[in-house]
């Protein structure tokens, strides 16, 4: 009996590394960054951080996807305490006004490439919340975000499926959210501005 | 009903009956007593509670009466030696909304009073660190929790939404296009 094939992804021994075309003739500079550029992806896709910091009700799904259960060290992730070493931002749930001026400050200090994935319909919405006095119904509006994952709150299964999407994403190039930041800073920071009035964070126990 | 809380319970109705005339028992539960009190004996029923026992102050909560023109302020203090709760009800004045402080009493009442000013807009006097912001920030409206805040009409107010155009199929099943 011939032996069941299994997704590569989930044989990090059996993958192999993509084959990039060497071309004889001279190239343009332009083609040479597009080259590099895939390579890039190739390598950020493979090692992604995920930032261990959660805003609402979805978080109690990634302990299932973190530990032995899921287990998405085999999808390459791992948990990383501080933004500046992370590379992707879990918006798990809704982000009330104080949550996202604690998200922005997170955003901004995390390095590129950096990506957001938002759980739930909260994120995308609203969700339940929608006529809440504290919660942002558009999270698009304030922070670039990559992937939605749907349900309320999403099952790890759901969770295992978005990552790998997102991976997806990442290798093909599409997951671009922190280059439009960049592009839009100015559309971001307006919108920030207008929903949370000041991102600046007044802490009276440090002030 | 006669079980092993009687022997608690009896001398603490007892003494708050005799040295509180104006003291009303409100509810008396299995382990956990409600005391209607007037705001001139707040502090001293919870004074002779406090030495008689109930250290700990659990909570202060805060219910919105609108339709009698009433906040209703609940001290919630626990006995850990005799596994006893004793909640004291104790009814303001909805438009003048203020209530003397107790934390000379119990310290950490500081953060319940902060809360409660924040959410409600009681004014504690004699706290003044209760005036300033706690959990809101940046607050623009009456406090959110009164029954008279429409939350819906802030939030329309304050946040951009996500309209959906539901387009309905033959079937009766509907699409949704974002716009």
């Amino acid at each position: 009996m011939p032996k069941k094939e299994r997704p590569s992804r989930f044989h990090p021994v059996s993958h192999t590394m993509q084959t990039v075309e060497v071309p004889t003739e001279k190239i343009s500079p332009q083609e040479q960054a597009e080259a590099w550029e895939k390579i890039a992806h190739y390598f950020r896709a493979n090692s992604l951080w995920m930032l261990n910091y959660c805003t609402g009700c979805c978080a109690i799904e990634l302990p299932l996807v973190m530990t032995s259960q899921y287990d998405m060290e085999r999808l390459g992730m791992m948990p990383m305490a501080t933004p500046r070493q992370a590379d992707i931002l879990l918006v798990t749930g809704y982000a009330s006004l104080k949550t996202l001026r604690r998200l922005i400050y997170t955003y901004e200090q995390m390095g590129t490439p950096k990506y957001v994935v938002a759980f739930g319909p909260c994120a995308v919405n609203g969700g339940i919340y929608h006529d809440a006095y504290a919660v942002l119904n558009r999270l698009d509006l304030y922070l670039p975000v990559d992937l939605y994952i749907a349900g309320c709150m999403p099952k790890p299964e759901a969770v295992m499926n978005g990552f790998k999407r997102l991976i997806e994403l990442i290798e093909s190039g599409q997951a671009t959210g922190w280059k439009d930041y960049e592009r839009r800073f100015d559309w971001y920071k307006s919108n920030q501005l207008e929903a949370v009035g000041e991102v600046y964070i007044h802490d009276e126990f440090h002030e | 009903m006669t079980n092993s809380m009687n022997n608690v319970k009896a001398p603490l109705l007892a003494q708050i009956g005799a040295l509180f005339p104006e003291v009303r028992l409100k509810k008396d539960r299995d382990r956990e007593i409600t005391f209607e009190v007037q705001p001139r004996d707040l502090h001293q029923v919870l004074t002779y509670l406090k030495n008689a026992g109930w250290r700990q102050l659990s909570m202060i909560s805060c219910v919105d009466w609108i339709e009698d023109g009433q906040f209703e302020l609940v001290y919630n203090v626990f006995d850990w030696t005799q596994g006893l709760r004793v909640l004291l009800s104790m009814k303001i004045d909805r438009g003048e909304a203020q209530a003397m402080t107790i934390i000379n009493l119990f310290d950490g009442a500081m953060y319940y009073e902060r809360e409660i000013h924040e959410f409600f807009g009681v004014v504690f006097l004699g706290n003044e660190d209760a005036l300033k912001s706690l959990f809101l920030e940046r607050w623009d409206d009456i406090p959110p929790l009164r029954k008279d805040f429409d939350s819906r009409a802030y939030s329309d107010k304050k946040y951009v939404k996500r309209f959906y155009d539901p387009v309905y199929g033959p079937q009766g099943g509907a699409s949704f296009e974002r716009s």
